[in-house]
């Protein structure tokens, strides 16, 4: 309470203050009650068309997003970028309105405020963010800088303004005297250390840091996250790190949360997620990660594509398309290579992406410059033989240039095989709807039937995955010992 | 390594004019890339990398000129060569790839366009053919649906995409050497392993040399055959990548690796700052955050590089001449191998210094 009662004194009780005050009591002394509860956190943007401004679509940038922040914990939010991170990160705070779901905060519900609670919300949960320098007015000094929240919040005295901030300044390893530099004086990490000195300024419980230093050089980056550290304990901070450099949130977090296509697939203590992951995207992301260790095998690596376009998600679980342990269906007996190319195709087909025309007319040359790898200058020869008859092999069809730009399987199972071949000609032909038909009938998954929720894995912490369903629970554990990603589900009863 | 190398930098002295003095931003740097060789430049912000690569090629801004020094390439010295001659090898058997992509595309012409002039000025080949090898590069850099993409303008991509759409086109003319400077840092780490994994196939494809900028070690440890470690215009340390990781001799080295966050010991940040290289300290310029500096340390000029381990790995360090005891940086770099596992051997407890003492205590 020491705390409570020292920022009291500096900035002045405004009315219902106390009640605000009992609150924090609570939680306090009671730790079921979080900091910070998000349930179902929910961020769309419409996208409107004409001069009605018609809403022809949505874009889901943040879609049910749940999660808890305890006092005095370091909360890592990792993914992609574009997975939604960012934006989470403001929608929580409120600095953009969220469309659904709600935030609790100390139990009591932002979303409810009147302007004095919100105001109070605004004081005890600060941004600090990527980039220090276009952060900081260049015009004012550091010291002003760092003073204006606390003129905001209403310390009219300047003289213990200057006080308070000669005290958070050197808190966070920088000298008083600094209060008189201007921006432009000081260096990325100084700057990043005055705009912790500026969160930190009206003794915040919980302050959000978007990639705090992901700008900094990793010896200064050091210094920030032993900074950070000393700053949660102290203070009995909470912290939410939003970061997509895997080694900051290890070093620096508690428990990590990763985001993938505007939802949480995985859950859980960071050494659990990052030693075990339980979805097959965080063990993606992982493998992504260097080691700094010259001798270090080469890691396993097979994710490609990219994070989906948030106006238009996959069906079923969202990572499906890029997954490398997508489950087949019932009866298949396929190579998982395969049958992953399969699904990719499936899902170009679905979002109508599958353009023959564009098709054939790059996968044509494509053969004479790939097979020609000693620096290919010899390709001028038959580049121009490309486009006619010349070439080695006649123009190919539609058909062949799908089944190539999608590196299609000739599978042994021959009633999937014609099916895979009908829906080819099906798009070849512009009739997508009819090929996405076929391909659902004859490649079946529940990937793609089904977006998995987040749930309990055998480990404890949670995972938004259908492998970790009740009737593959065991089948998992014995294909996790067995490999990363060789899920094959012929055995699936 | 063949005994001639596709690229060897001879004491390069680079040097601007500032309002207040010259300030010498690179300062006798020598280093060589071999055919099919990957060779690292690291160190923080301000240690000349940059300028170094944009030196090779004469690219360095206005008010910057190389003072002193070659630049070998194939036998000709790029330093010499006429500005028409020297246009001929960059973007051709000289590729670059700076870090901020906006800069590098034409915002008026389609990325197809772009990655299609590229293979042109390289080859003669039909606009078909060289629309198709537009296509395989993006793909090949990871832009999803590439086909479909040609046509698109780049401010239709995101950043990521337009540092993909850059490297591409940096590929697209075979380059012998390709000089990239921290091409990957704005990137997912799934994007830069993909663009590693690219890279490391296309040199193994072509033989292509790679001078590769980072300040991210486990890039470092996973691209490079080998390194150089640069420090306020100066290179501190040079070796192969094995020797750098495990057995670093230059305290800044050192000093560096022990910043590398999830690497399993307690972070320690060096203290201290980068100097003003207007006004670069005497001596040796780490030595002013270098915990074994002595008195020999503070005055004279940078050391020359020392063999320190064979003559594959030489540091710019006193300790490594005939009249020092060596073992007294070796030691904690021994140590410093060791912090992850937690573990001390006997040897150890005999080194007497300040400095691995003071870290033993912070344990």
């Amino acid at each position: 309470m020491n705390d409570d009662t020292r920022r009291d004194e500096r900035i002045g009780r405004e009315a219902g203050e106390n009640q605000t005050r009992e609150n924090r009591t609570g939680g306090n002394e009671n730790d079921h009650v979080p900091l910070l509860t998000v349930r179902g956190l929910e961020k769309h943007y419409p996208i409107t068309e004409g001069l009605l401004r018609r809403e022809v679509g949505r874009v889901r940038a943040v879609d049910g997003v749940d999660f808890e922040l305890r006092r005095g914990e370091t909360l890592g939010l990792i993914g992609e970028s574009g997975c939604g991170k960012s934006t989470a990160a403001r929608s929580l705070l409120h600095l953009d309105e969220p469309t659904g779901g709600t935030v609790a905060f100390d139990g009591d519900e932002v979303g409810e405020f009147d302007r004095q609670r919100r105001r109070r919300f605004r004081r005890r949960a600060q941004l600090v963010l990527q980039n220090p320098t276009s952060s900081f007015d260049p015009r004012l000094t550091i010291g002003e800088s760092v003073a204006e929240p606390l003129e905001i919040h209403g310390m009219t005295d300047a003289s213990t303004r200057r006080a308070v901030v000669e005290d958070t300044l050197e808190r966070t390893g920088l000298q008083a005297s600094m209060a008189d530099r201007y921006p432009h004086e000081l260096s990325g990490g100084q700057k990043q250390r005055a705009a912790l000195a500026r969160a930190l300024v009206l003794d915040p419980d919980l302050v959000v840091a978007d990639e705090p230093v992901s700008a900094l050089d990793v010896s200064v980056q050091a210094e920030i996250i032993a900074l950070l550290r000393r700053l949660v304990s102290t203070f009995e901070l909470s912290l939410l790190v939003i970061s997509h450099d895997m080694g900051v949130v290890r070093e620096l977090c508690d428990r990590v949360a990763v985001m993938y296509a505007g939802e949480i697939v995985e859950r859980g203590p960071v050494e659990s997620v990052f030693e075990r992951p339980q979805h097959p995207y965080t063990r993606a992301l992982v493998a992504a990660v260097p080691t700094p260790d010259p001798r270090a095998e080469p890691r396993p690596f097979d994710l490609h594509g990219d994070v989906p376009d948030p106006a238009e998600f996959p069906d079923g679980c969202r990572f499906h398309p890029r997954c490398p342990a997508v489950i087949q269906p019932p009866d298949a007996d396929l190579q998982q290579r395969e049958w992953q190319r399969i699904v990719a195709f499936r899902a170009a087909v679905d979002a109508g992406q599958v353009d023959p025309e564009a098709l054939v007319s790059a996968v044509e040359v494509d053969v004479s410059v790939d097979t020609d790898t000693s620096g290919g200058i010899d390709a001028s020869a038959d580049a121009d033989a490309a486009s006619d008859a010349s070439s080695p092999s006649p123009p190919p069809s539609a058909t062949t240039a799908i089944r190539a730009a999608y590196d299609l399987p000739t599978l042994d199972d021959d009633e999937r095989s014609s099916a895979l071949s009908t829906a080819v000609d099906a798009v070849s032909s512009g009739d997508a709807d009819h090929a996405s038909e076929i391909l659902e009938d004859a490649f079946p998954t529940v990937c793609i039937r089904e977006n998995p929720s987040l749930r309990p894995t055998d480990l404890g912490h949670a995972a938004a995955c259908h492998l970790h369903g009740e009737v593959r629970e065991t089948e998992t554990e014995a294909k996790n010992g067995a490999g990363e990603s060789g899920v094959t589900s012929s055995d699936e009863a | 390594m063949s005994d001639d190398p596709l690229l060897s930098v001879s004491n390069l002295r680079t040097e601007f004019s500032t309002p207040d003095g010259p300030l010498v931003a690179v300062d006798d740097v020598s280093f060589e890339v071999g055919r099919g060789e990957t060779v690292c430049l690291v160190g923080e912000s301000g240690s000349g990398k940059t300028v170094t690569c944009e030196s090779l090629t004469r690219l360095v801004p206005e008010s910057g000129e190389i003072a002193d020094g070659s630049v070998e390439f194939e036998g000709s010295d790029l330093t010499e060569l006429s500005p028409s001659a020297l246009r001929r090898i960059r973007g051709d058997r000289i590729a670059h790839v700076f870090q901020n992509p906006q800069n590098a595309l034409d915002p008026v012409y389609s990325v197809g366009e772009q990655v299609a002039e590229a293979v042109q000025y390289h080859r003669e080949i039909s606009d078909e053919a060289a629309r198709a090898r537009a296509r395989s590069l993006l793909d090949r850099v990871g832009i999803p649906n590439a086909a479909a993409r040609l046509d698109d303008y780049p401010h239709e991509f995101s950043g990521g995409m337009r540092q993909r759409v850059v490297i591409a086109i940096a590929l697209a003319s075979d380059p012998d050497l390709l000089v990239a400077d921290e091409p990957t840092t704005a990137l997912d780490v799934t994007i830069e392993t993909r663009i590693l994994r690219l890279l490391a196939e296309l040199q193994a494809e072509r033989d292509m040399g790679l001078l590769f900028v980072t300040h991210d070690l486990g890039v470092v440890a996973e691209i490079a055959d080998r390194v150089v470690v640069m420090y306020a215009g100066k290179v501190m340390e040079r070796g192969p990548v094995e020797n750098i990781f495990e057995r670093p001799a230059h305290p800044y080295t050192q000093a560096l690796l022990r910043c590398l966050p999830g690497r399993g010991g307690p972070l320690e940040p060096i203290g201290g700052s980068l100097p003003d290289l207007r006004d670069p300290p005497a001596g040796c310029r780490f030595h002013p955050r270098c915990p074994h500096a002595r008195a020999e340390c503070k005055s004279g000029e940078q050391p020359p590089l020392y063999d320190a381990r064979g003559r594959t790995q030489s540091a710019s360090c006193v300790f490594y001449d005939d009249d020092h005891d060596a073992s007294v940086v070796r030691e904690s770099a021994r140590e410093n191998g060791e912090t992850s596992n937690g573990t001390k051997s006997v040897a150890d407890g005999e080194t007497s210094d300040e400095a691995s003492d003071g870290r033993r205590e912070r344990r």
